[in-house]
């Protein structure tokens, strides 16, 4: 046993001076190495990058995770502050279309010939049969039973109740309320009255379709009269309660029957009744104007 | 049952009925959908009250709608007095009392009185009852009761036979 361990010890002195000796002739390296170390490399270098590109996608995964987390957050004020500022647009826009419209009613008051009191719509009627409305100024103010109702577009309608601090107005689509009225072009003098039943239309005279609930009849139009489609219609004034010259409508259709004296002229009023909220109230004649409101 | 206890009850319908017939709800409802609070509050003093308080209810209620109608006067307090004393004596007649009948009695005084109300209008030359204003009008308007009143009268009923009130 002794002869062997002592070959295996020259073995492995020769061994090791080799693996020396090799190290130190770099170009004798080269060539036996290189089979081995390519491989070796590559899988050095696969796994590396793996664990570095692993490393890297976990910290990308965190970095996101903490970035939406924030961007939630951020998100979430963002849209408080956007619905707030959009809350605040929305009463800007009201505030601005307010001041628009209470300002054309100032103009037609201040140029109106006629005493006038501003009011503003607060309510309906109790029953379903009646396009009325309640506004905020009654007796007090000087309104009356009777009055006139104008807005910057067109008469509104009439004053029919009256409380020491509210007035019920009658609109012009309404069968109750009767207005001295006249075509615009031809002048020709009728009387308008709300709530008609309209009657078959011809196809060429019919342009739009006609709504009861939102039509009126110029009455005492002569059936020979040159009445057309879109003639506009507009106070007579013959009664105090409204001036000369106030649009009403505009005509909506024309019929003629033989056996009638008179045209049916129906008429569609030019103020929006759903969209109305703020009126003048003719109180009397008088070139004052009186700021009510 | 406490006597004065239907009158409290009216009282605070005569004062809450207006403005919300008047201005909350076409606020929240399409026009032609508001349900008529008036007839509903009178069919109900009738109902649950007895005629003496339903025809009570019907002057109170139909002066308060005169007054805040723009039509001639004095068809409301004509109509809501009827209504309330024949939806009580109708109830009366009903021999199977319970939800169901109590909502054919209330459907059936509904119509009565929307068209009560629409025919003396139109009598007055106030309104036209036409085909357009029977179908635009009316029956959205009876419909809106009826559907209202089932509600409010089935709430009623649930709620009484919760406490064991037959």
């Amino acid at each position: 046993m002794a002869p062997r361990r002592g070959n295996a010890r020259w073995i492995v002195g020769v061994l090791a001076l080799s693996v020396a000796l090799f190290f130190l002739f770099p170009k004798t390296q080269n060539r036996p190495l290189s089979l081995i170390e390519t491989p070796f490399v590559w899988l050095a270098t696969t796994i590396t990058g793996a664990v570095e590109r692993m490393g890297t996608a976990a910290g990308d995964f965190w970095t996101n995770y903490v970035d939406l987390h924030d961007a939630r957050i951020e998100a979430r004020a963002l849209a408080a502050e956007r619905d707030q500022l959009l809350a605040r647009l929305a009463e800007r826009d009201e505030a601005m279309r307010e001041t628009e419209r209470l300002r054309t009613l100032l103009v037609l008051q201040r140029e109106s010939s006629l005493r006038t009191v501003s009011a503003r719509v607060v309510g309906g009627d109790v029953s379903r049969w009646f396009r009325s409305f309640q506004i905020d100024k009654g007796s007090r103010d000087g309104v009356k039973a009777g009055d006139g109702v104008i807005a910057p577009l067109g008469v509104v309608g009439r004053v029919v109740m009256v409380t020491r601090t509210t007035a019920q107005v009658l609109g012009v689509n309404n069968r109750g309320c009767i207005i001295p009225a006249r075509l615009h072009d031809s002048r020709l003098a009728g009387i308008l009255q709300g709530g008609p039943r309209p009657a078959s239309l011809p196809e060429a005279t019919a342009r739009i379709p006609l709504i009861p609930a939102n039509l009126a009849e110029l009455k005492y139009i002569p059936r020979s009269a040159n009445v057309n489609v879109g003639d506009r219609v507009v106070t007579s004034g013959l009664e105090g309660h409204f001036p000369p010259g106030i649009p009403v409508g505009t005509v909506a259709g024309v019929v003629r029957e033989r056996s009638e004296m008179f045209a049916k002229v129906y008429v569609t009023p030019e103020v929006s009744f759903a969209t109305l909220e703020e009126v003048l109230v003719v109180v009397g004649p008088g070139p004052a104007a009186e700021g009510g409101g | 049952m406490n006597a004065t206890r239907p009158w409290v009850i009216l009282a605070g319908l005569a004062v809450v009925l207006i403005p919300l017939q008047v201005y909350l709800l076409p606020m929240l409802l399409p026009e032609r959908w508001v349900p008529d609070l008036g007839i509903l509050a009178v069919l109900w003093c009738g109902l649950f009250f007895g005629e003496g308080v339903g025809v009570v209810a019907g002057l109170l209620l139909g002066l308060l709608y005169d007054r805040f109608t723009a039509g001639v006067v004095g068809q409301h307090i004509f109509v809501l007095p009827c209504v309330g004393v024949g939806a009580a004596v109708a109830w009366r007649l009903v021999s199977r009392k319970g939800p169901a009948a109590r909502m054919v009695v209330v459907a059936l005084f509904v119509v009565i009185g929307e068209l009560g109300a629409a025919a003396l209008f139109a009598l007055s030359d106030a309104i036209l009852l036409d085909g357009w204003s029977v179908i635009h009008r009316l029956l959205p308007g009876i419909t809106a009761d009826v559907l209202f009143g089932a509600a409010l009268f089935g709430l009623a009923d649930l709620a009484a036979a919760r406490r064991g009130v037959p």
